[in-house]
């Protein structure tokens, strides 16, 4: 921790070799965090890269209170829910969606972050919650589908059930998310994960 | 160290290198709430599992220069700008790429290779050293050595000698060799493997490998490996489409960007072949004298028995000439000097009792005019292209 201060400090005095190592270390675990979000390679690496030339150009008015990383972090986190606003929204989504609480504790305590940050996506939560208000037989159908990505016939196969029934347990659930979920603001995006 | 501080290890190391699925970021969330012991243990394992792939962040590094180089810059003028020296001559590196890391993030090299064969091939061997800096060499031959602790670089007969990356430092220094057509290089690398470098190949490699579990290095291009012995260190060669981690000696690897041709060759030991993908696992152990082939149409792996020389030669300077092989000899001579030659149906199909060896000159016209002194043909060339027509 000490090494961090050091380099953040080293950083905020305009010192270039120690942004390159910054840089060195932690982009890779936020443009995977990106990638979580969206689903195009390019365009998740734009918004990480975009967010370290950001943090370098306002090095100095960053408060010192706050690590560099977790200022990268908001930021990141921002620009990628922007993003996806304009953007439809992945297959993937739906699993991040349902584990987004889980990962952003890991992050916000590897970049010590207050756990009840403030401006934490309630869509997520949202998300879930109407996932698991399925009834028990269509959220497992749902899932299989859409989070794990199985065919209709592998999962007709994996449940004794028909083909046809499986469809029918698809539409249903989209139709009933798509009315638990139509109060969200975000609500544009949301839907056109659920076609 | 039981078996869950084990797995809980994995997975952190796998959310540092940001190669960690959701399920394995959640499942570290799990391990953090059970106790505030592991949320200790969590920052003592963040600092073991410091970033491995340095290749691959001097890569992300490079990238983030080349967009933003202009405009980051350090507060006081004067200070060493660590990587931007070089930062006119390494652009064509990046210049029209575009990478689809995400789709197979397992793969750290994948932004090395999309680089290096998205950029031109440059007129003179070129190398990239680590810290950023760039050598041109003259010579058709180059010869480029690093010393055993990874501390220099030697150039040409030890003529230039180059300080490079910190040999304590778990973290190597990259560099890169570009050797244009019609030339090679030979180099010798920090573990005392030898590596001949065909004409139009790149080569990524480390300046040493110390407290490394494999000895890794990147090719693009063709190759032929000498690797020094050290069971406990597998060396691989990385290319586009393959793995190879040598389990013997020496070794000849083909793959050309823009080609259909992925082979290797073994000469001597053992050689283990390995497509990449996920989803499509085909391994194969070569013996000596055998020729590994990618068949990306059948998408199967091939194995045959071959007169390896023929495969090698080129390391020596010249072209091996068997009969009837008038076809591969033109395609060889074509990537070497990465041009294009005409010859009619007729004329290739003919028999011919070409043998002997054909020396590869630095001036690609004296092995046009060797060849038409073999065949009885004569050369012109017409619109960049080389037409070979009977006398």
């Amino acid at each position: 921790m000490i090494q961090e201060k050091k380099i953040a400090q080293q950083i905020r005095e305009g010192n270039l070799e120690a942004f390159q190592e910054f840089y060195k270390s932690y982009f890779r675990r936020l443009l995977n965090y990106a990638a979580m979000f969206i689903n195009q390679s390019d365009v998740a690496e734009d918004i990480v890269q975009e967010a370290f030339f950001k943090l370098w150009n306002n090095r100095e008015a960053i408060n010192e209170e706050q690590t560099l990383v977790g200022w990268l972090y908001r930021a990141i986190r921002n620009q990628c829910i922007n993003q996806l606003k304009q953007q439809k929204v992945h297959e993937k989504f739906i699993e991040f969606a349902s584990n987004y609480e889980a990962i952003d504790k890991v992050y916000k305590h590897d970049f010590e972050l207050p756990l009840n940050d403030a401006d934490d996506f309630y869509v997520w939560a949202e998300i879930k919650r109407a996932i698991e208000s399925l009834p028990e037989k269509r959220r497992e159908v749902y899932q299989l589908s859409k989070i794990e990505g199985h065919s209709h016939n592998e999962i007709a196969k994996e449940l004794a059930i028909t083909t046809k029934g499986v469809e029918r347990h698809i539409t249903l659930a989209n139709r009933a998310l798509r009315s638990k979920l139509k109060h969200l603001k975000t609500a544009i995006f949301v839907l056109a994960l659920l076609p | 160290m039981n078996n869950n501080l084990l797995h809980i290890k994995t997975l952190v190391g796998k959310y540092i290198d940001g190669t960690a699925s959701i399920e394995e970021i959640a499942a570290i969330h799990v391990w953090l709430n059970e106790s505030e012991t592991n949320k200790v243990a969590f920052t003592k394992l963040k600092q073991e599992c410091k970033q491995k792939q340095q290749s691959l962040a001097n890569a992300d590094w490079l990238k983030f220069e080349q967009k933003y180089g202009n405009a980051v810059k350090p507060n006081k003028k004067g200070k060493r700008l660590l990587g931007f020296i070089s930062i006119a001559a390494s652009i064509s590196l990046v210049v029209g790429v575009s990478i689809h890391l995400m789709s197979n993030i397992q793969d750290n090299y994948s932004t090395i290779l999309a680089e290096a064969s998205a950029a031109e091939v440059p007129e003179k061997t070129t190398i990239n050293l680590s810290d950023g800096e760039q050598i041109t060499l003259e010579t058709s031959h180059s010869v480029v050595e690093v010393d055993e602790q990874g501390k220099q670089i030697l150039l040409e007969d030890k003529q230039v000698v180059e300080e490079i990356g910190d040999a304590e430092s778990s973290k190597p220094g990259i560099n890169q060799i570009i050797v244009p057509y019609g030339k090679t290089a030979e180099l010798l690398l920090a573990d005392g493997t030898k590596v001949w470098l065909n004409a139009g190949s790149r080569f990524v490699f480390p300046d040493h490998f110390n407290k490394q579990p494999n000895r890794e290095v990147v090719l693009i291009g063709e190759a032929f490996f000498d690797v020094s012995h050290n069971a406990d260190q597998p060396f691989k060669v990385i290319t586009d489409e393959m793995v190879y981690t040598v389990l013997g000696t020496s070794f000849n690897i083909q793959s050309l960007p823009n080609s259909t041709s992925v082979s290797a060759v073994l000469v001597e030991g053992s050689l283990q072949v390995e497509k990449k993908t996920l989803l499509n696992k085909q391994k194969v152990i070569l013996k000596p004298g055998q020729k590994s082939q990618f068949l990306a149409k059948q998408d199967r792996m091939h194995v045959t028995n071959v007169n390896t020389a023929f495969y090698t030669s080129w390391k020596d300077g010249y072209l091996m000439l068997d009969k009837n092989r008038l076809g591969k000899l033109i395609e060889q001579i074509e990537q070497f000097y990465h041009s294009e030659l005409v010859i009619s149906h007729e004329l290739i199909n003919v028999p011919t009792q070409l043998s002997g060896k054909l020396l590869l000159d630095e001036d690609p016209e004296q092995v046009y005019s060797a060849l038409c002194d073999l065949t009885g043909m004569t050369y012109r060339i017409v619109a960049d292209k080389v037409v070979f027509e009977k006398q």
